[in-house]
């Protein structure tokens, strides 16, 4: 996958939470990307196995409203975007970018 | 300033921000799923998605999901027509029916050539000029029907080797 802007900051939300649930919106709230650039991002790394999805349990919704994808890190997943996070940090293209996890 | 607040708090302001936030976010975003393939999770998942964005994003980020709609869902119906396109051409190619149905397209087009090029030479006046345009028609598509029906058969070097081999055979 190409080392992007939009990957870094994705991949930094992620590892931000490398065992949680991962909710699109909130995702790309927190990753500050917009999710015309997330969405497919998501749909490749889930194709590469970096991602596993699933569905909300209904009965845990306590609001009127359908139930959610969540997306969840692989092994694979952790060890692959923690290389690309490792590399972004050298590179002065992500100077400017938020390195909360790190 | 007493007008303005009229204005704010009039019935079709009250109307129009119900449409903007309320209905038209629900529906127009139900609409665009509609280019995603049935089967694909992201159609459930942009319309549960929506109830978790505050209201006032909402028409906004509905907006947002047409990119997303049109780059991943429609390449995917797209996509998904052109396989489906090439297993219908391919599948029925291995039965006799597709042959005769591809015979009688062949025929249909000589004889749309023929009568082309027939006409065309009537046209231009000269009755010699029909003639040949019909002849020339006539053997391109008898050329084409050729082409057509010998799809899949051996070739005469294939045949030559076959009866060759079928003559030496120890």
């Amino acid at each position: 996958m190409r080392k992007t802007h939009a990957l870094v900051q994705v991949a930094i939300a992620l590892l931000d939470d490398p065992n949680g649930k991962h909710w699109g919106y909130e995702l790309s709230k927190q990753a500050g990307v917009r999710s015309g650039v997330m969405y497919p991002m998501l749909t490749r790394m889930l194709t590469q196995g970096w991602l596993t999805d699933g569905w909300e349990d209904e009965a845990t919704i306590r609001e009127k409203r359908p139930a959610r994808r969540y997306y969840e890190l692989t092994d694979e997943g952790r060890l692959q975007l923690g290389a690309i996070l490792q590399e972004a940090e050298s590179d002065v293209r992500f100077r400017g970018l938020n390195w909360r996890f790190a | 300033m007493v007008e303005l607040f009229e204005a704010v708090a009039s019935w079709p302001t009250l109307l129009l921000t119900l449409l903007v936030f309320g209905f038209a976010p629900g529906f127009v975003l139900r609409l665009l799923v509609l280019a995603y393939p049935r089967s694909d999770p992201r159609r459930r998942e942009l319309i549960a998605e929506l109830y978790t964005v505050p209201r006032v994003q909402r028409p906004m980020w509905v907006a947002e999901q047409l990119e997303v709609a049109l780059f991943e869902g429609f390449a995917h119906r797209v996509s998904a027509t052109i396989r489906s396109f090439a297993r219908q051409r391919r599948v029925p190619a291995q039965t006799d029916k597709r042959g005769g149905l591809t015979r009688t397209v062949a025929w249909a087009v000589v004889g749309a050539v023929a009568m082309a090029v027939a006409m065309a030479g009537a046209g231009a006046g000269a009755l010699t000029g029909a003639l040949t345009g019909a002849v020339a028609g006539a053997v391109a598509g008898a050329a084409l029907v050729s082409i057509v029906s010998d799809r899949g058969k051996p070739t005469a070097r294939q045949r030559l080797s076959a009866r060759a081999r079928r003559r030496f055979r120890p």
